[in-house]
């Protein structure tokens, strides 16, 4: 019966196509506005947790601005730092950049070089092609041991654990192991290195007064030989690099300055401004009003469509009164009414969610922030779905209570 | 001729005798100019706000300092205490010294970084200073300072109401690496940024910023020098140009005067970054005029589609006017004029819902009021006007094309 009463809808509506459409993407725009914007944060922030490491989203970056020698960081300042955010963060090293000339076959290359402390893999977590990474050990007994990476402009042989190469001081040291760095796709701040609207970002970063600190693309270089710091006990830190959730980047990063701040180290501290924003109090609001918004179109929506059909039943009182002749109940009528008005909403909203689902798409493709995804939101849909079809069915009731009311003697008795 | 004086009196009739109809289309109107009133006046209000908070900062003013990557500069800063005069004589305003540091605040539990900005009681008379509590800083005072509003919220929490003692007479700590110990505070001054007031996180450069670009934040500590300037390391100096004079040429004297003796310092008028702002909020703002084109585009439909079955029910009204000798023109012009006068009735209401919307927005989504400008509330309703023309246009068209005799014979 239902199903019957679904058809004549259907083909009530198809009989006036023009006006079924205008009515439908009113309907469609109201569903798009309510998908879009969680289809973007669902994504963004999946992406943000899951692919951390690609987009950078759980890195914070810590150095300084130019200070004389004595104020510049300490080694163990790293570990304080590690004890005071615990379990707050993944990971905490420290390590500094170098780019010493390398003796290869009579020339000399330019190679990144790190220093780093003992937990610089498990902050960087490259893939190991063969050998080992750096042990407490070769810290400890201050081996001269180096791990390379597979991008390293040395030849071929030195790329082999076992190999051994001299460094500018003079100092033989072992390769024990073969990193493969995946290059960095995203800046310090998280913007993708390769977006077309790259340049836009990098005018933002510097109009905000953003400091590029020197040394930045070398720490980042997949071309680097990392050895421990104990290879020059009297290096400082230069750079210290923390790892921690998405959620807790904010937080951390406020801590962080205010640390250093307070020793008047003049700290430069860059976090992913994906993992800022997401998680922020100003995005809190944002949803809320997109909610307030959509809210807004639904109960605008409901009146036109309700008025529309209010205008409908009394254009269709002759069909209503045949109907009536031929055996429909009241019932029938009101239930005609109300599927065709929930019919249009349905048709609206579904049309609206790959409406809605492009729209996040191409947000997504303008952001030059490397991780801003989308998703399709399955509990968003369900929810917004359900109120623009339970809202068409509220907003068919009139119409359906005045379709009721028409008398066929009355409408029938000039025919 | 006639008939086209009777045109406005008939519309008007034919708009009282269908309320429903009416009030349909009233609301979609209505609906549709608050929207676009609505995300004219935000956007408007954005570009207003950046430009009175740019101002606030002072458009004539001119910032000399060391180069935030020159560590030699940093330590060592080439600026000397004589160059204050010279600097002075080519800008012809007033020039105070600077010193910078980042540091903490404390009071009670809680805490901030901030930057310590140790200046001369002249600097109000450089900068568009506003104090919203106590005084800044005179010669004298010891132990103590005067604090931005961020810093003091923060510190004491959201301004009370006016009258209400918030934080002079309060004391705070000072932890730095220069700067130290209780101080007593004596005035706040206001955030010249009112646009970054419940945005401030997404300042995602804020903790990436050197500290003598910070002077531009407000949001810091100012603070007397201890000792004479010759004696402390000045790292900047920010100077008034007068309003005779040109500011970027200044900007240029001041520049070669300080590298002919070899202080090889930034020196950039603000008004060069503030021209970079406001371009950049120009450009945003354009683009985003897209949003009220697309809430009209989508309006129109929907009120094409009312039209389009509300004319269908006139059918007879129409067909019993072309038997008493109305033209098809006649016909369209009625139905067009009903539309123009229920937008233009629409518009009005639309103005006081526009504004209580910004009133609800302010106070509790943006940083800033909404601004209705006239050109852009003139363009609303003349974009309106011509969105319920197209609206309209077609519905007319169908209506005035019926044919009497078979509308009144009962087969239309």
């Amino acid at each position: 019966m239902l199903l019957r009463l679904v058809r004549v809808s259907l083909r009530n509506l198809l009989r006036r196509p023009l006006r079924t459409l205008l009515v439908v993407q009113g309907v469609l725009w109201g569903t798009a506005l309510g998908v879009s914007l969680p289809a973007v944060l669902e994504g963004s922030r999946t992406a943000a947790e899951q692919n951390a490491a690609r987009y950078g989203t759980d890195r914070i970056l810590v150095t300084q601005e130019p200070v004389p020698e004595e104020r510049r960081f300490r080694w163990e300042q790293v570990r304080q730092l590690r004890r005071a955010l615990g379990n707050q963060v993944t990971a905490i090293t420290g390590y500094l950049a170098r780019m010493p000339r390398i003796a290869v076959d009579g020339k000399s290359v330019r190679v990144p070089l790190l220093l780093v402390d003992e937990h610089f893999f498990a902050a960087r977590r490259p893939e190991l092609v063969r050998g080992r990474l750096l042990e407490p050990d070769d810290f400890r007994l201050k081996r001269p041991v180096v791990v390379v990476s597979t991008d390293t402009p040395l030849p071929p042989a030195w790329l082999q654990p076992g190999a051994r190469f001299e460094l500018p001081t003079g100092e033989s040291v072992t390769v024990v192991g073969v990193v493969r760095s995946a290059p960095t796709e995203v800046d310090e701040f998280g913007y993708a290195r390769s977006h077309f609207l790259r340049e836009l970002a990098e005018q933002m970063e510097e109009t905000l007064g953003a400091l590029r600190a020197p040394g930045l693309e070398l720490i980042f270089s997949p071309q680097t030989i990392v050895a421990p710091r104990t290879l020059s006990p009297r290096a400082r830190p230069r750079w210290i690099e923390i790892r921690c959730p998405p959620q807790n980047v904010q937080s951390v990063k406020q801590k962080v300055f205010l640390w250093f701040s307070e020793l008047g180290q003049q700290p430069i501290v860059y976090a992913n401004v994906l993992a800022t924003v997401l998680y922020s109090e100003a995005m809190t609001r944002i949803v809320e009003l997109n909610r307030v918004v959509f809210g807004l179109a639904v109960v605008v929506g409901a009146i036109v469509v309700s008025s529309l059909m209010l205008l409908n039943v009394w254009e269709r009182r002759r069909e209503i009164a045949i109907r009536r002749v031929e055996g429909a109940r009241s019932w029938h009528i009101a239930v005609q009414f109300m599927v065709e008005t929930a019919t249009v909403c349905l048709l609206g909203a579904l049309a609206g969610v790959p409406v809605g689902l492009a729209l996040a798409a191409l947000r997504c493709y303008l952001s030059p922030a490397a991780g801003v995804t989308w998703t399709v939101p399955y509990s968003e849909i369900a929810i917004t779905l359900a109120v623009v079809v339970f809202t068409g069915l509220l907003a068919g009731l009139i119409p359906a209570l005045q379709a009721v009311r028409v008398d066929p003697v009355e409408v029938l008795r000039f025919e | 001729m006639g008939y086209w004086f009777l045109l406005p009196r008939v519309a008007l009739r034919a708009i009282v005798r269908r309320p429903l109809q009416s009030a349909v289309v009233a609301f979609g109107w209505t609906a549709a100019f608050t929207a676009t009133i609505t995300i004219m006046g935000i956007l408007a209000g954005v570009r207003y706000q950046v430009e009175a908070d740019m101002q606030a900062i002072g458009a004539r003013v001119i910032n000399i300092h060391v180069s935030p990557f020159n560590l030699v500069q940093l330590i060592n800063s080439p600026l000397r205490a004589s160059d204050r005069e010279v600097i002075a004589g080519i800008s012809g305003g007033p020039t105070v010294p600077i010193h910078v540091s980042l540091g903490v605040v404390r009071s009670g539990t809680k805490q901030t970084t901030a930057l310590f900005l140790v200046t001369e009681p002249e600097l109000t008379n450089v900068l568009p200073i506003r104090l919203i509590e106590g005084r800044f800083l005179k010669a004298g005072d010891r132990q103590a300072c005067v604090l931005d509003e961020a810093v003091a919220v923060r510190l004491f929490g959201e301004r009370p109401r006016e009258g209400t003692p918030w934080a002079v007479g309060k004391t705070v700590t000072l932890s730095g690496l220069e700067v130290r110990g209780p101080y007593r505070v004596v005035g706040i001054v206001k955030d010249p940024f009112r646009i970054r007031e419940r945005m401030r996180e997404m300042d995602f450069a804020a903790t990436a910023r050197p500290r003598i670009l910070r002077i531009m934040e407000y949001e810091g500590v100012y603070l007397l020098p201890n000792q004479p300037w010759h004696r402390t390391a000045i790292h900047g100096y920010l100077t008034r140009v007068a309003a005779d004079r040109d500011v970027f040429q200044c900007e240029r004297q001041v520049r070669e005067a300080l590298a002919a003796r070899g202080a090889y310092v930034w020196v950039w008028a603000r008004a060069r970054w503030i021209e970079r702002v406001m371009t950049a909020v120009e450009l945003s703002t354009e683009v985003a005029n897209i949003a009220w084109l697309v809430v009209l585009v989508i309006a129109t439909a929907m009120i094409l589609s009312i039209a389009l079955v509300a004319v269908r029910t006139r059918y007879v009204e129409i067909a019993v006017r072309r038997v008493e000798g109305a033209r098809r023109v006649h016909i369209v012009g009625q139905l067009l004029l009903e539309n123009v006068i229920t937008a233009l009735g629409a518009f009005l209401v639309a103005l006081p819902v526009a504004a209580l919307a910004g009133w609800v927005l302010e106070l509790r989504y943006l940083s800033w009021p909404l601004v209705f400008e006239p050109d852009d509330v003139l363009t609303a309703l003349l974009a309106g006007l011509v969105a319920s023309l197209v609206a309209t246009g077609l519905p007319a068209h169908r209506a005035a094309s019926v044919d009497p005799v078979h509308v009144l014979s009962g087969r239309e």
